[in-house]
């Protein structure tokens, strides 16, 4: 089955077709959570409701927006509201990298598990200096992969502003990496 | 409209997304290869970029199936049936941190003999509970309810209650005979008082705390009740004529027939005693899902039983004093 006719099985209340379409988009929905979240306990809970708002969602899904979009459009409300709901700022932790079955989203590359470790613990503590409307809209580039249009749609803000929160977000990004924790403005008088 | 002058890094962060329009791009191509500060920023930001896009490690399948059963049974609240069932899948699907059960009771084991007292001194009113109306057919088959009501009651320290769980108790009172459901609220009051855990933790349970507590009790029989306080929950457990196992039954009762070694693991609690009450509630101690039960005994002592929801790995802790 094609995902639109997966998406009017599901509509029309077929847990199978429900049930496929959301294993289709689990993973980067995930994906999205985790690194909003920052550690993977709060993504998981994250992730539950950002499903659980497609679900709930889905009757009134009327195919003028992609699927996908309108799915991250949702699941990324329902992860922040449920994260400020917790009033938790992203709190990096350990990845689980002790499962056997992982294979990386978006990659297949086989990784040191400790390169991996170490890597995930940067990003997590990077995107922690990033405050949350930066972040969202970095992690929908970086990590769902979508255009300026998609998450200007994703966002409901202009393509301009778009561009802006994605540079001032790698900004405060590149900053932690380089240790450099002065304002974008003291850099720029420097 | 033109459009605004962008910033070097939304420069840079556009060129890299091939945001870029060809002469914006070949605008910037030749700025970078002579100035050394802009290449040095453009490194920098790809590198960000880079870092924010490593992928993310996967969740394992069987979390993958538990989120997914868990927004499966949303979809199923959508029609007739309450929340209340997609919060119960949801909270099979929640998280493990690793932490040790264990050491987590030590910690409320220093908390558990101030709620027994809070408990105690805030109306357990095993009397009020067997005459209530939806109790008659239980009180009919007690010959004496009174001699129940003998509860070890302790110097409770009335005036630290939270205003809140006044006006609770006072509907609870009201809707179930005072069978003490608040006693839920009040040990997560407690627990936070003690700075163990904190109120936020037990958000979103609402629906899920229960309570339980024995108003009648005859020939070693123990009576639990259902608290009532939990709306839409099914009616064929608002009562549990059952014992003398209380706690067994108390806890099947509590629909943990998902963990049945628990059952088996009881057998080793020496609760020789009456069971005067038996408290639950299911919680997230530091992430970790947890169904806290305290068997309060007749005679003035109790049991902590801490139930990981996720293992169904079992702690016991007491007798308390």
């Amino acid at each position: 089955m094609d995902e639109t006719t997966l998406i009017s099985a599901a509509q029309r209340g077929d847990q199978k077709a429900l049930d496929q379409l959301l294993r289709m988009h689990q993973d980067r929905i995930y994906a999205v959570c985790r690194r909003l979240a920052g550690n993977d306990a709060d993504a998981m809970d994250a992730t539950q409701e950002a499903l659980i708002a497609v679900v709930k969602g889905l009757p009134r899904f009327d195919g003028r927006a992609k699927f996908s979009t309108w799915s991250y459009r949702v699941a990324t409300n329902a992860c922040l509201d449920e994260l400020r709901r917790r009033g938790s700022r992203p709190q990096p932790g350990l990845p689980e990298f002790e499962r056997a079955d992982h294979t990386p989203v978006g990659g297949s590359v086989p990784r040191d598990p400790a390169e991996t470790v170490s890597a995930s613990i940067d990003v997590d503590r990077g995107l922690a200096q990033v405050p949350e409307e930066f972040r969202t809209a970095v992690v929908l580039r970086d990590v769902a992969g979508m255009d300026y249009a998609e998450i200007a749609e994703v966002l409901d803000i202009a393509p301009g502003t778009v561009r802006s929160r994605i540079a001032r977000g790698r900004g405060r990004l590149a900053d932690a990496i380089s240790g450099n924790q002065t304002t974008p403005n003291e850099r720029h008088s420097q | 409209m033109p459009d605004l002058p962008i910033s070097d890094d939304e420069l840079l962060s556009s060129a890299l997304d091939g945001e870029l329009s060809a002469s914006d791009q070949a605008a910037l191509t030749e700025r970078l290869a002579v100035e050394p500060s802009l290449a040095e920023r453009y490194a920098l930001l790809s590198q960000a970029e880079a870092l924010a896009a490593m992928p993310v490690t996967p969740i394992s399948s069987t979390d993958r199936d538990r989120l997914i059963d868990a927004a499966l049974a949303a979809s199923a609240t959508e029609g007739n049936i309450t929340d209340l069932a997609a919060a119960g899948a949801r909270r099979s699907a929640w998280r493990r941190r690793g932490i040790t059960i264990a050491a987590t009771a030590a910690a409320l084991v220093l908390a558990v003999p101030a709620f027994i007292a809070i408990n105690n001194a805030n109306g357990v009113d095993y009397d009020t509970a067997a005459t209530s109306p939806s109790d008659e057919s239980a009180a009919d088959d007690s010959a004496d309810t009174s001699a129940s009501a003998e509860m070890p009651l302790s110097d409770a320290p009335s005036d630290d209650q939270p205003p809140d769980f006044d006006a609770a108790e006072e509907d609870m009172a009201a809707s179930d005979g005072g069978v003490n459901a608040i006693t839920v609220n009040r040990f997560a009051y407690d627990l936070n008082q003690n700075g163990l855990l904190q109120l936020s933790d037990f958000e979103g349970l609402d629906g899920l705390e229960r309570s339980y507590s024995s108003p009648t009790e005859l020939n070693s029989e123990v009576v639990l009740r259902w608290s009532g306080y939990v709306e839409n929950e099914p009616d064929d457990i608002a009562e549990v004529p059952l014992s003398p196992r209380a706690v067994e039954t108390a806890l099947f009762a509590a629909n943990l027939g998902g963990c049945p070694d628990v059952l088996l693991a009881l057998d080793g609690l020496d609760y020789a005693g009456t069971v005067t009450s038996v408290s639950f509630a299911d919680t997230n101690i530091q992430g970790e899902a947890v169904t806290v039960v305290v068997v309060q005994l007749e005679d003035g002592t109790a049991w902590l039983v801490l139930i990981d929801q996720n293992s169904c790995e079992t702690t016991f802790e007491g007798p308390l004093p």
